[in-house]
């Protein structure tokens, strides 16, 4: 239950611990030697070695590959086949973020009524915390979370894209994340059943023409 | 509360005033921080120093304040997930733990047995990496530059990346949700942990030759910054600092949340209450949760895949009253306490942070030591100033 820890207060020849801590780092040191790399380099296998080796990777050479769940920065899907837009501008995402930074505005008809479809659509991507909450509101499949890492831009504008910048066909999000996006599919399709059956013509991830 | 205190070795020096050198000067006041490397963080220790020896310090707080409580008023009871991650970011899992715990206890959600068990595995690889890495910054204020944190780095690398796995991120995982957790874990998860969990022994072993016995380290933390267990009791610490001064009290013992009850592991506690206990104890506490996610794993594997949500209700409203959940987190006691007037949005929101609680008796562990021993001595107490200030 409780359980004491031992202060090695014995005596010990002096110097002794501090060869045997120098023991460990020689042997690292040989051991570095083996080319050894971690499981995040495609091919290899899982954590190879156990602790030896070298653990880390070439960067811009070596690339890690990305779990399907990561969370980047959310960025909209359109149908490859038919161009059109999944998101029905529907809010959702705008009540879920919790720091407030999706901006939509929903488009008119000619006649002056509201359509579902988002005419323009924000999102600051500078104060984006990645929390993922957006993509789990969204009931359409139209919001999704993207796998680039490499964020960086020259200026703060190219940090708020417009619709037209953040949209991504769906083929693109299938091929990066094919486990996340099935999920997706399957849920969307399930939450949508009713509205589906109403509007044979589609609506979100079942996708209508504009 | 069943709470055994060790009886502690009196340490001779320990009640003697202040040692004054024989030539006395004239006593100055120094600075460390805001912005020192060793301070892990924004913090400011106000020294009044006689010579090289500590007369008094004042520890300065508030340089990272971010208003998160008042934040979390704002915002629904799930939007303050994410602000949780960014208390203690190295442990963010066993953040969003205590908070969903106390908003559960709040509305009084059931959790399935498969989310309790993924909660206890994240938990317990969060203390793992956290008492590794903290071992390794604590020799780096010590002196030993780079060696011991990179091995501590390399081994936190393997843990991240099963959070990645899990989470989809490798600090901020905002991964729990109230009733469960926000995903199941995928199908690579468990052989990668297996793997994990077979080379962490060896790792620690191989740690603690390079470490444990070694003179210097031995010289360097060995009756300094002593906390006696009376004097933690009256501060308020908790976790591995209150462990380390003898007195066996661990809320995952006391409490028996979450599936700690029926899991079997023992309390390591400490004799002296030095620097030397606070690091021997982490190593051992980390050995104490390699042995919990031994056990958990096969219960893990017993539940059918895919519950991992309890009943919620669409909307989170619930009804109006208050709550308080605490957990044992790497740090110590992390405790949230939830006021609900029975809308969305919570009355009030308030974090016991470890770490702040923690920090208190700081002053008291440096006096009559010398300047180099204040900075082991505050990296031994394992703070993360993002948790202080809040």
């Amino acid at each position: 239950m409780t359980m004491r820890v031992p202060r090695h207060d014995k005596f010990q020849f002096p110097g002794l611990g501090l060869l045997k801590g120098l023991s460990v780092t020689l042997t690292h040191f040989f051991r570095s030697y083996r080319r050894q790399r971690n499981w995040r380099v495609p091919g290899e296998e899982p954590f190879p070695g156990g602790i030896y080796g070298i653990f880390t990777h070439q960067y811009p050479e070596e690339r890690a590959p990305i779990p399907d769940r990561y969370r980047g920065l959310p960025i909209l899907l359109y149908d490859d086949a038919t161009g059109a837009e999944f998101c029905t501008a529907c809010q959702a995402c705008v009540r879920a973020c919790p720091v407030g930074i999706i901006h939509i505005e929903q488009a008119t008809n000619d006649e002056g009524k509201r359509i579902p479809y988002a005419s323009s659509y924000t999102i600051e991507w500078d104060v984006c915390i990645n929390c993922g909450f957006c993509a789990a509101a969204c009931n359409f499949g139209a919001l999704v979370l993207d796998h680039n890492l490499e964020t960086a831009r020259y200026d703060r504008e190219a940090l708020h894209p417009t619709k037209k910048q953040l949209l991504r066909p769906a083929s693109y999000f299938e091929k990066i994340a094919p486990t996340v996006w099935a999920e997706i599919r399957e849920d969307a399709a399930k939450r949508l059943a009713g509205t589906i059956k109403r509007r044979p013509d589609g609506v979100g991830i079942v996708p209508k023409k504009q | 509360m069943t709470t055994e205190t060790v009886e502690l070795e009196r340490i001779p020096g320990k009640d003697v005033p202040v040692e004054v050198e024989d030539l006395e000067t004239e006593e100055i006041t120094v600075n460390i921080g805001p912005q020192h490397p060793s301070t892990h963080g924004v913090f400011r220790m106000m020294l009044r120093l006689q010579g090289e020896t500590v007369v008094n310090l004042e520890p300065v707080l508030g340089y990272l304040h971010r208003c998160q409580e008042k934040l979390a008023e704002g915002h629904t009871y799930l939007q303050s997930i994410p602000y949780t991650d960014r208390l203690d970011y190295v442990c963010s899992m066993t953040n969003n733990h205590a908070y969903v715990l106390a908003a559960e206890k709040l509305a009084g959600i059931e959790v399935p047995r498969r989310a309790e068990c993924i909660r206890v595995i994240m938990d317990e690889l969060t203390r793992v990496m956290n008492h590794t890495l903290l071992v390794g910054f604590l020799l780096n204020d010590m002196g030993a530059w780079l060696t011991p944190v990179q091995y501590a780095l390399r081994e936190r690398e393997k843990i991240l990346d099963l959070f990645e796995m899990a989470s989809g991120s490798r600090m901020m995982c905002n991964y729990m949700r109230f009733g469960g957790v926000a995903h199941d874990l995928p199908e690579e998860f468990l052989p990668l942990l297996h793997k994990v969990l077979a080379d962490y022994p060896v790792f620690l072993d191989e740690y603690e030759r390079l470490l444990t016995t070694n003179e210097v380290l031995m010289s360097r933390c060995k009756y300094v910054g002593i906390l006696p267990p009376d004097e933690a009791i009256a501060y308020g610490v908790t976790g591995p600092v209150l462990r380390a001064s003898g007195v066996a009290y661990d809320i995952r013992k006391v409490d028996r949340y979450s599936l700690y009850g029926e899991l079997d592991f023992d309390v390591p506690v400490g004799t002296v209450g030095d620097v030397y206990d606070r690091y021997v104890q982490r190593v051992y506490e980390a050995r104490q949760s390699l042995r919990i996610l031994e056990q958990v794993t096969p219960m893990l594997q017993e539940t059918p895949p895919g519950e991992i949500m309890g009943e919620v209700p669409r909307r989170f409203k619930p009804d109006a009253g208050d709550a308080y959940g605490r957990i044992e987190s790497p740090k110590g006691e992390l405790g949230f306490y939830l006021i609900s007037d029975g809308s969305d949005k919570p009355y009030r929101w308030r974090v016991r942070a470890p770490s702040f609680v923690n920090l208190t008796p700081l002053g008291e562990m440096c006096r009559g030591h010398k300047v180099a021993d204040i900075i082991i001595i505050f990296g031994s107490l394992d703070v993360t100033m993002a948790e202080v200030d809040r």
